[in-house]
C-alpha cells in the first residue's frame, strides 16, 4: 500500500472518531443536570434573569439544535466562549496549551531516559537487584497517585532540602519573547539564557512526578518485551553463531522492542498532551487539564467539549505518527 | 568495583524514595470564605462630611523608598469578571476593590481585637456626602472634587449617573440591588458637576448601604463607549476582560491566566499611593501548597483556606491568623412544600435533634459560634439565644412520634465543594438516626446543588448565608419572604411577609426591632432552618503584614494592607 493512501485512510478514521467523541461528550455535558445560569447569576437574581442567561448560553433550545449549532461553529473553527473566564475558547486554550505541550514533552523524555534501560538491563539480569529495583520502582510508579507523589517531592526538596524553587507556575523569571509558547523553547530560540534557565528549573519537580508515574508502565513493557526477544529464536541463532553479546542487545533485540516501547510511549504522551490535571493542580502550572476541571466543576460546557477534543485529537495525532513510523520501518505493516 | 558502586547508588535511591515516603504531606478541599452580615441604622436625615477614609502614607525612610514593596497574595482561582455589574464571584469583587473606587464604606472599629467594618455606620469616599430629603425618597449627593481616573479625567457627577444608568440597564448584581434594595429605577439627575438628585420609587432604610459593593464602582463612561457594540452597548463582554482606566488605588497592569495577577499602585489616588508598590496574586489552587508557601514566606497572604489548613498553620513561626467573628449563617435548610418538612413539627423535631455543640466542636474545632435564629448574632436587632432550639432528644423523638413522619428516608443534598458541610451531614444523619429519622446524603456538584437549591427542588439541604448588608430587611427578603427566588426552603408565613413589607418604610428603630425581634419569634416557631452556626472568619498572613479588615460582606480589601510597623 502506498504511504499517502494510508495517511489518507487513517485521517479518515480519525475525522469519524473526533466526531464520536464531539457527539458522546456534547450528550454527557447537556444530559446531566447543572443548568450554569445558576451559578451565573448568583443569588441576588429572579427567575427572569436565569432565563435571560439561559437563553444567551443557548441552553433553552433542544439538544439536537444545540449540537447542530455546536458544529456549525467547530467548522468554523470557533470552540465557543467560556462564561467562566468570559474568553473566546480558542484563546484560552492558546494560552493553557503550551505549557501542557512543554511539561508533557520534557516528562516523556525523563521518562524515556530512566524507564527504557532499566527495562532493557533487568530484563538481561533476572532475579539481579537491577531487576528488583525495576519491579519496585515501576510498582511504585503505578501505584502512587501522581499529586500524592508530586507533595512529596514538594515537602523533600522545596520545603525540607531548598533544592527546588516554590511551585508558582511557569516560571520566577522573565517570561520570553512569544515564539512558540513554550518557555523553554522560546527562551533558547531568543537566547536568553536565564529565561530558559527559570523555566526549566520551574519544571523539573512536576515534570520528575510524570515521569515516575508514566515511566513505570514503559519499564515493564520494556523488560517484557525484551525478555520475549531475548528468547526468540533469531537471537538464538546470532548467540549459537557466536555474535557478540553487546551486539545480540543492540542491533538484534532492541529495534524489536522498540516498536512496542514506542507504541506505549506514545500512549503515554497522548495522556500527557490531553492535560495532567493533578499535577497541573499541585504546582500550580496554569496547563489544559487543570482548564478543564475547573471547567467541569462549573458546567461550562464549551471548554469542556474543547478539552476532550483537544484530548482525543492529541491521542490520534500521536498515534497517525506512530503508525506512519512504524509503516516505514516496518515491512509487516505494508500488507 | 563498579558494580558495586553501582549497587550502592541505586540502594540510596530506594532509601531516598521510602523516605520522602514517610514525610509525606496531604492536602485538603479549599473552601471559600464567605461574607457576613451586619446590622444597620437606617441613614435617616444622614448629612455626612466625614473625614476621608484613606490615610496618609506616612513618608517613608528613604532607604525605604529605594526598594519597592511587594505583597504577594496566594490565591486559589483566577479573576473571573472585571466587569462591576455583574460580579457574583469572590475573585472578582477583590479584584474590582482594588481597581475601582466605590461611594462609601464603613469606618473600622476594633472588635473582640479584630478590626472590622462597623457595619451600623457608612463613611464618604467617592460619595463627599449626601442628605435624605423629607419625603424618604430623594437623596442629595455631593461627588468628592478633585478625584480623577487614571489618566486624569475627573470624576464627578455624570461618572455616577452614568454608573447608575448601566448598572440599571446591565443584568446583574448591581441592578438587583439597585431595584430590590434600594428601590431605584431611574438614573439620577445631574444638578452641576458635582452634585446629583437620587430618586428612590418606595422608602428604603439601604439606599446609600446599597452603594457599598463592587457594583457601585466608579468606571470610566468613555471606556465602555469606546467599546461598546449595538449588540453589547453598554460593553459587558469588554469590561468583563479589562480594567482600563482604574478609578481605584492600583492598575491591573498583566494578568497571565490561571498564573498571576501583577497589581501596580496609582501616584495619582486621591487617598494617596497605596503602602505597596505592587501586590502580585499567584494562583495556587492547592490549598496545601499555599500553606506550604506562605509558611516558607514566599506568599505573603493565603487565601481561601479550610479548617484543615488553618489547623496545618497553628504554631507557625512568623504566620499569623486573622480571626474575627462573622455573620455567616451555617443552616440546613428543610423545604416547607415537601414532605416531612411540608409539617411544621416534623421540622421542630429535627431542630431539638441536632447535636449542635458536636457541630461546633468537631466541625468548627471551637472556631465558630452558635446561630439560634435568622438574624445572626451581632445583628442589631438579633434575639440571640433568646429563640432557637437546643439538643433535646427525647423532645425531639416526641414531637416526631406525634407527627406525620411517615419513617421515609429523607434525602440530605450537600455542595461537593464545601468540604465542611459533608462533615455536618454525617454529624446530622448520625444525630437524626437517635430521633428515628433515617437520612441519606446526597454530594452533589456545584451548579446541579444551584440549580436544584433555586429550584426549590431539594428536600434537605446544607448551605450557607452571609448577608452583604447587615439589615433584617435585607436578611428576609432574601432568604424567608415569600416566593422570593433566594427562598430556597420555600417557606411561607403572611405575619412575616407583612413585617417585611413594614419594615421598608419603618424609620423608628425601635419600631423596627419590634417588628423583626416578632418576625424571629415566629420563623423560630416555624422552624424552616435548622440554625446551626456561625463559622469565625479566619485569614493567614504573615506577620509583617498589617492592616486587615474584615467588612461585613467579608470581602478582603488587599489595597489597605501595609507593611506592619
Amino acid at each position: 500500500m502506498h504511504l499517502a493512501v494510508y495517511v489518507l485512510r487513517r485521517l479518515a478514521y480519525m475525522l469519524v472518531a473526533l466526531f464520536g467523541v464531539s457527539l458522546v461528550a456534547f450528550v454527557v455535558t447537556r444530559v446531566l443536570p447543572g443548568n450554569p445560569a445558576y451559578m451565573i447569576v448568583g443569588v441576588m437574581a429572579d427567575e427572569s434573569t436565569v432565563a435571560a442567561v439561559t437563553e444567551r448560553l443557548g441552553l433553552d433550545l433542544p439538544i439536537h439544535e444545540q449540537y447542530f449549532r455546536y458544529i456549525r461553529q467547530l467548522l468554523s473553527g470557533d470552540l465557543g466562549d467560556s462564561w467562566r473566564t468570559r474568553n473566546p475558547v480558542t484563546t484560552d486554550i492558546g494560552a493553557r496549551w503550551p505549557a501542557t505541550i512543554e511539561l508533557g514533552s520534557a516528562a516523556l523524555i525523563l521518562a524515556l531516559a530512566w524507564s527504557v534501560p532499566l527495562g532493557i538491563v533487568s530484563a538481561l539480569r533476572r532475579r539481579s537487584f537491577s531487576d528488583r529495583l525495576a519491579n519496585a520502582i515501576s510498582g511504585f510508579g503505578v501505584s502512587i497517585p501522581e499529586f500524592f507523589l508530586g507533595m512529596i517531592l514538594l515537602l523533600v526538596f522545596f520545603a525540607t532540602l531548598e533544592w527546588a524553587p516554590p511551585a508558582l507556575g511557569r516560571t520566577l523569571g522573565d517570561v520570553p519573547p512569544h515564539t512558540t509558547g513554550l518557555y523553554t523553547v522560546d527562551a533558547i530560540l531568543a537566547g536568553d539564557r536565564e529565561a530558559f534557565k527559570a523555566a526549566a528549573v520551574q519544571m523539573i519537580l512536576p515534570a520528575a512526578t510524570l515521569a515516575v508515574t508514566v515511566g513505570a508502565p514503559l519499564v515493564r513493557v520494556t523488560r517484557g518485551f525484551m525478555r520475549k526477544t531475548m528468547a526468540s529464536h533469531h537471537i538464538r541463532s546470532a548467540r549459537a553463531l557466536g555474535v557478540p553479546e553487546r551486539s545480540i542487545v543492540l542491533r538484534h533485540a532492541l529495534p524489536n522492542v522498540l516498536l512496542p516501547v514506542s507504541t506505549m510511549g506514545a500512549i503515554m504522551y497522548g495522556y500527557l498532551l490531553g492535560g495532567t490535571v493533578l499535577v497541573e493542580f499541585v504546582f500550580a502550572r496554569p496547563g489544559i487539564g487543570k482548564y478543564a476541571i475547573d471547567s467541569i466543576s462549573e458546567s461550562d460546557f464549551a471548554p469542556v467539549l474543547a478539552a476532550v477534543l483537544l484530548s482525543a485529537l492529541s491521542y490520534l495525532v500521536v498515534y497517525l505518527v506512530m503508525d506512519i513510523l512504524h509503516f516505514v520501518i516496518d515491512p509487516r505493516t505494508r500488507t | 568495583m563498579i558494580k558495586t558502586r553501582s549497587a550502592w547508588r541505586t540502594r540510596l535511591l530506594a532509601v531516598l524514595a521510602v523516605t520522602a515516603m514517610v514525610v509525606s504531606a496531604c492536602g485538603s478541599d479549599d473552601p471559600e470564605p464567605e461574607s457576613t452580615p451586619d446590622p444597620t441604622t437606617a441613614p435617616a436625615e444622614v448629612t455626612t462630611t466625614a473625614a476621608m477614609t484613606e490615610e496618609e502614607p506616612e513618608a517613608m525612610p528613604e532607604e525605604d523608598m529605594m526598594e519597592e514593596r511587594v505583597l504577594t497574595i496566594g490565591v486559589p482561582g483566577d479573576i473571573e469578571t472585571l466587569d462591576p455589574c455583574c460580579a457574583n464571584f469572590i475573585r472578582a469583587h477583590e479584584a474590582l476593590l482594588m481597581v475601582y473606587d466605590v461611594p462609601v464604606i464603613h469606618p473600622i472599629v476594633e472588635q473582640n481585637g479584630a478590626m472590622v467594618g462597623d457595619a451600623d455606620n457608612l463613611l464618604p469616599r467617592y460619595f463627599e456626602s449626601w442628605v435624605e430629603h423629607d419625603d424618604g425618597l430623594t437623596y442629595t449627593i455631593k461627588v468628592r472634587e478633585g478625584m480623577t481616573f487614571d489618566d486624569g479625567t475627573p470624576i464627578n457627577a455624570e461618572t455616577v449617573r452614568f454608573m447608575i444608568d448601566r448598572n440599571l440597564n446591565t443584568p446583574g448584581g448591581g441592578a438587583w440591588l439597585l431595584t430590590n434594595i434600594a428601590f431605584v429605577t431611574q438614573p439620577p439627575t445631574v444638578i452641576d458637576e458635582y452634585t446629583l438628585e437620587l430618586v428612590s420609587d418606595r422608602r428604603s432604610p439601604m439606599v446609600m448601604q446599597s452603594f457599598y459593593m463592587s457594583s457601585s464602582a466608579a468606571v470610566d463612561p468613555a471606556v465602555v463607549a469606546a467599546n461598546a457594540t449595538d449588540d453589547d452597548p453598554w460593553a459587558t463582554e469588554y469590561m468583563a476582560r479589562n480594567a482600563d482606566n482604574p478609578s481605584g488605588p492600583y492598575r491591573l497592569v498583566s494578568r497571565s491566566p490561571d498564573e498571576e495577577v501583577v497589581f501596580e499602585a496609582r501616584d495619582n489616588y486621591w487617598g494617596g499611593r497605596p503602602a505597596y508598590d505592587r501586590i502580585i496574586w499567584k494562583i495556587i489552587p492547592s490549598p496545601a501548597e499555599r500553606v506550604q508557601l506562605l509558611r516558607a514566606g514566599v506568599i505573603d497572604l493565603a487565601v481561601g483556606l479550610g479548617t484543615e489548613e488553618f489547623n496545618a498553620l497553628d504554631g507557625s513561626e512568623g504566620v499569623e491568623v486573622v480571626r474575627a467573628p462573622s455573620k455567616n449563617m451555617a443552616y440546613i435548610g428543610m423545604n416547607n412544600s415537601i414532605a416531612p418538612f411540608d409539617d411544621v413539627a416534623v421540622r421542630q423535631a429535627v431542630s431539638y435533634g441536632v447535636d449542635y455543640d458536636d457541630i461546633l466542636e468537631n466541625v468548627y474545632k471551637g472556631d465558630a459560634r452558635r446561630l439560634h435564629g435568622a438574624i445572626p448574632n451581632g445583628s442589631a436587632v438579633s434575639l440571640g439565644a433568646e429563640v432557637g432550639y437546643t439538643q433535646d432528644v427525647a423532645r425531639a423523638q416526641e414531637i416526631l412520634g406525634s407527627s406525620g413522619y411517615d419513617g421515609g428516608t429523607v434525602t440530605l443534598s450537600i455542595d461537593s465543594a464545601k468540604a465542611e458541610h459533608q462533615l455536618i451531614a454525617v454529624r446530622v444523619q448520625a444525630a437524626l438516626r437517635e430521633i428515628g429519622m433515617d437520612i441519606e446524603i446526597e454530594t452533589l456538584q456545584s451548579p446541579v446543588f444551584a440549580e436544584l437549591k433555586t429550584g426549590k427542588q431539594l428536600q434537605m439541604f446544607v448551605d450557607e448565608l452571609l448577608a452583604w448588608i447587615d439589615d433584617p430587611n435585607y436578611q428576609l427578603s432574601l432568604t424567608l419572604e415569600s416566593g422570593v427566588f433566594g427562598n430556597y426552603a420555600d417557606y411561607s408565613n403572611a405575619r412575616v411577609d407583612e413585617i417585611i413589607t413594614d419594615g421598608w418604610a419603618e424609620q423608628d428603630p425601635a419600631a423596627r426591632r419590634s417588628i423583626f425581634e416578632e418576625a424571629q419569634r415566629l420563623i423560630s416557631a416555624d422552624a424552616p432552618w435548622v440554625f446551626l452556626a456561625q463559622p469565625d472568619f479566619k485569614f493567614a498572613m504573615r506577620e509583617d503584614v498589617d492592616g486587615f479588615v474584615l467588612y461585613p460582606n467579608a470581602i478582603p480589601r488587599f489595597a489597605d494592607l501595609s507593611p506592619a510597623g
